[in-house]
């Protein structure tokens, strides 16, 4: 293991690195030890520092000294092994989502510029509306089932509930409309999708004016059986009030999509929901 | 694992020996918490196999000495002088199980590589499953996206809960540490690393403890 005697102190965040890349002398291990006990802004370094050490590992984002250390010291210990691996899979999980915009800032939390442009983008939404029913139009042509069905809303303590049937997209005369309540962190959505043969699904959430919002790449039935509705389960806190388009795509055999079903639904308030506490 | 682990106490006798940290049973809680969270950290980043169980020997070598002195000025530094001098007890045996290690060691093959990164998201989904929906909805935020892009996500993240990053962090940490559990129980202690040498004992502190 390579040690380094330095004259120069180095910085918090470059002696936390060090400090897990196993670079430092004895005297300084000991005083990081030391640290970490008494300096909680520190130890918040030296976790931020391993956080990234993992992830530009992961993401071939190290040089190539430091890519070494890491798997010469870091990655010897089962430990931060069993560690490195929940990143991995949590990066991978996250991954899939990677094309979505970030998570639309919760209102309550917003400065007055902040609310400035949120009213901005709720006026450009609502400026959109006319551009939506011909983007619907679009996601319509490749659907297989036509417009028909109902939506019934509930509320089970954080978690609302909407059921949508197939094809409410086009030409529904109404529209599915909710509100979700202080508290609201999951909007769950029980889907009927067309039958198809299908080896999967995928869902992609976006807003009217064709924004993605969110997606699942391998949406389930709510039960195994293969007439039971599929259950989506949406972060509240990426949704505002606004006009959404929801599409249903099958995989097929030979690993194609296809959209088989597009769902359309309001948002027409929120409150302020999604803080944690 | 030590007969003394806060998992083994009745929660009369746990109270009790919280209030040694402070009398308000809250603040108390949080100390502890705060506590076994640096610890276990300290023991995985100095190289510990089992850290949550070492961060468990350690504070209760504290709370011993707290119930036969009360006059510990420092406990920071009280709990910084045990568990660097458990680190070094422990060398020894570490050296052992690296030879174990080593020789347990095989090179996985890629259809190994690709069904056991399959097990893992599978069970990385039902772990998920299994939080808070507010814990899992935290998680999965956190590390949404790719590369760089994830860092402006994370400070719009904490802003949005009203919270420092450092605060987020520890929150995410402790998240962690539950799906690690969940993950050693759902895919067995040698697949989550391939590697790694089972203690003799079972970490019965890992699926006890409380986030």
């Amino acid at each position: 293991m390579e040690e380094r005697d330095r004259a120069v102190p180095l910085s918090d965040s470059l002696l936390a690195r060090c400090y897990l890349l196993g670079e430092l002398s004895q005297s300084d291990l000991a005083r990081v030890d030391e640290r970490l006990f008494s300096d909680d802004r520190f130890f918040s370094d030296v976790l931020q520092a391993e956080e990234e050490l993992m992830e530009d590992y992961l993401e071939s984002r190290l040089p190539d000294e430091e890519r070494a250390h890491f798997e010469r010291h870091f990655l010897a210990s089962p430990s931060r092994r069993r560690s490195f691996e929940v990143t991995r899979a949590l990066l991978r999980r996250g991954g899939r989502y990677a094309a979505l915009p970030a998570a639309a800032p919760d209102a309550a939390a917003l400065t007055t510029p902040g609310r400035a442009r949120l009213r901005i983008r709720r006026w450009a939404i609502a400026a959109s509306l006319a551009a939506a029913a011909a983007l619907i139009v679009v996601l319509g042509k490749g659907l297989r089932e036509r417009p028909s069905g109902s939506v019934q809303g509930d509320s089970l303590g954080d978690t609302v509930t909407l059921a949508l049937s197939a094809g409410l997209v086009r030409g529904a005369q109404v529209v599915p409309e909710l509100v979700l309540p202080a508290g609201t962190r999951v909007l769950r959505l029980r889907l009927d999708p067309p039958a198809v043969e299908s080896t999967g699904y995928q869902a992609v959430l976006r807003t009217a004016d064709g924004e993605p919002v969110w997606d699942d790449r391998d949406p389930r039935r709510e039960q195994a059986d293969g007439a039971a509705p599929i259950v989506l389960r949406v972060p509240a806190v990426l949704l505002e009030a606004a006009d959404y388009v929801l599409t249903l795509q099958a995989s097929g055999a030979g690993g194609a999509r296809e959209d088989i079903a597009g769902y359309f639904f309001r948002v027409s308030a929120v409150s302020d929901r999604g803080r944690k506490r | 694992m030590s007969v003394n682990s806060p998992s083994l106490l009745t929660e009369a006798a746990f109270d009790r020996r919280l209030a040694r940290l402070d009398p308000d049973r809250d603040r108390a809680g949080e100390k502890y918490e705060l506590l076994h969270t640096k610890l276990s950290k300290f023991f995985e980043w100095r190289g510990s196999p089992w850290p949550e169980e070492q961060a468990d020997q350690c504070l209760d070598r504290l709370i011993r000495r707290l119930e036969r002195d009360d006059r510990v000025d420092n406990v920071e530094a009280f709990v910084a002088g045990v568990a660097r001098l458990m680190v070094l007890e422990g060398w020894r045996e570490r050296e052992r199980e690296r030879g174990l290690l080593a020789l347990a060691t095989s090179p996985v093959q890629p259809a190994e590589e690709s069904n056991a990164r399959e097990a893992s998201d599978r069970c990385l989904e039902t772990c998920l499953s299994g939080l808070a929906p507010d814990e899992s909805e935290l998680i999965i935020e956190y590390y949404r996206g790719e590369g760089p892009d994830r860092i402006p996500r994370r400070r719009e993240l904490a802003t949005r809960l009203g919270v420092p990053m450092g605060v987020l962090r520890l929150r995410v940490h402790r998240i962690r540490s539950r799906i690690e559990g969940c993950l050693r129980r759902c895919l067995g202690p040698a697949r989550l690393v391939q590697s790694e040498v089972a203690p003799a004992e079972a970490p019965s502190a890992y699926s006890s403890r409380k986030g």
